[in-house]
């Protein structure tokens, strides 16, 4: 075969494909090249806009080097990334944060309004710190200096002695050893005071109330009232106006009554009522 | 009919920043059909093919200003064209993880489901017996039979010598004979 031989003299020698229609059998949408050439020229300008300059700059080597730093970053936040697992917190800890700090402020402001409850006077604590260093000069003043007055020397050692010698007293009373109060606590005193009130107390009660019948009897309105009025007038009152019931009443009493002798008996009870 | 413009006046009107454009629409005019008619036939489906000449077109626009006249400038931009449909159908095949020769069964099954192929049964078939040809053998028929390419502007886009490529051929053209007389 010859396929220089003209363009299509070669196909002579294939007669299967020479029968076959050499036109292009391929088509397109209708008007496709006519938009092509808009569709390519667009494409490269996005790709100009895409390549070109906007107009950003870099430094000088750049690109060259950011590969380099990126790894070395890399490499840095993998070695902090170590060192901080020395470190641990406890559990939910960064998840709770927020929730307790926010409590804790929370608080804090409570606290702040109760605090309010004090107060001190306006500029208080502006003029503390003055008023503070004032009374020391004032006081190292005063400890420093004297008052202007002064004393003979050792006065206040011997004013004692001095004062002494001129009163009555001659004898001077040197005690030795060790002095102590006889009340030497406030309980043992009001233990003191409180036997006493107790021994009063009960002296004047036991002396007001009687301790036998017939002084109990003595000291009764009855007799009190009785002992004015005549003996003879009393005798002469019971025999007139005594009956049975009180018959009853002083049969029931355990003292037997001697009828005979009621006159001697009322006599002498009278006799020693009114003593 | 229009005057076609001379690569030469092209390539000197490109080398102008004033006239780049217009020597550039110049060349869109002049090769966008061409260009876009190899690539049909090697991937067959349209909008594949629409694909692959925009991006054709977008790197001969970078690279034109290092174009150097030691080629010609139509089997410059055939050879960019030729390489972007390898690619493609490069691509093609790790996605779909098939062989090489399954691509060619798939462009198959898409010459015989396309809306954009009106050619007759015998067409059909040829464009069947074509597909049945290794890549490269593909190349060399279209550019022969489709195109009427020289063998020496052939050499000069796929990087193979004369000989080879006259062989090439041949081989092609055989078995394309043998599948139209075995095949109904």
């Amino acid at each position: 075969m010859n396929s220089d031989r003209g363009n299509r003299e070669w196909i002579n020698d294939y007669m299967s494909l020479k029968q076959v229609n050499p036109n292009n059998p391929f088509t397109v949408p209708e008007g496709y090249f006519d938009s092509l050439n808009e569709i390519i020229l667009s494409k490269i300008r996005l790709e100009e806009l895409k390549n070109n300059s906007t107009g950003f700059t870099v430094p000088e080597n750049y690109f060259d080097e950011l590969a380099g730093n990126i790894q070395a970053r890399i490499n840095l936040e993998e070695a902090l990334d170590k060192e901080t697992t020395g470190f641990t917190v406890p559990e939910n800890y960064f998840d709770e944060l927020a929730s307790n700090i926010q409590s804790r402020i929370n608080l804090e402001e409570a606290l702040d309004k109760e605090a309010t409850g004090f107060e001190v006077p306006e500029g208080y604590f502006d003029n503390l710190q003055q008023q503070i260093q004032s009374r020391i000069f004032v006081e190292e003043a005063l400890t420093a200096q004297p008052e202007g007055f002064s004393v003979p020397e050792n006065y206040f050692d011997n004013l004692t002695a001095n004062i002494l010698d001129k009163t009555s007293l001659q004898e001077k009373v040197q005690r030795h050893g060790v002095v102590r109060k006889l009340f030497a606590t406030a309980a043992f005193k009001y233990a003191t005071a409180a036997c006493l009130v107790i021994a009063v107390g009960g002296t004047i009660l036991l002396s007001q109330n009687p301790t036998t019948p017939q002084e109990a009897h003595n000291k009764s309105f009855l007799h009190q009232s009785l002992s004015v009025i005549p003996v003879e007038d009393i005798q002469n009152y019971l025999q007139s106006h005594l009956d049975v019931s009180d018959t009853h009443t002083l049969m029931d009493e355990s003292k037997q009554v001697d009828a005979e002798n009621l006159s001697n008996d009322l006599q002498s009870a009278l006799d020693s009522t009114s003593q | 009919m229009s005057v076609q413009v001379e690569d030469s006046e092209i390539l000197r009107k490109f080398q102008d920043e004033k006239t780049r454009n217009e020597a550039f629409n110049l060349l869109l005019k002049k090769y966008q059909q061409k260009l876009y008619w190899h690539i049909r036939r090697m991937v067959i489906d349209h909008d594949d093919a629409d694909d692959i000449v925009q991006d054709t077109f977008i790197k001969i626009w970078k690279n034109l200003p290092g174009f150097r006249n030691d080629a010609q400038l139509y089997t410059w931009m055939y050879r960019i064209a030729t390489n972007e449909c390898i690619t493609f159908l490069n691509k093609k095949k790790q996605k779909n993880n098939i062989p090489l020769d399954d691509v060619a069964y798939e462009l198959a099954d898409t010459l015989a489901d396309s809306s954009y192929f009106n050619g007759d049964q015998a067409q059909a078939k040829l464009q069947q017996a074509i597909l049945t040809l290794p890549e490269k053998q593909r190349l060399v028929f279209n550019m022969k039979y489709y195109d009427d390419m020289k063998y020496e502007e052939m050499s000069d886009v796929l990087g193979t010598s004369v000989g080879a490529l006259k062989a090439s051929f041949h081989l092609a053209v055989k078995k394309i004979e043998t599948y139209l007389t075995t095949r109904d």
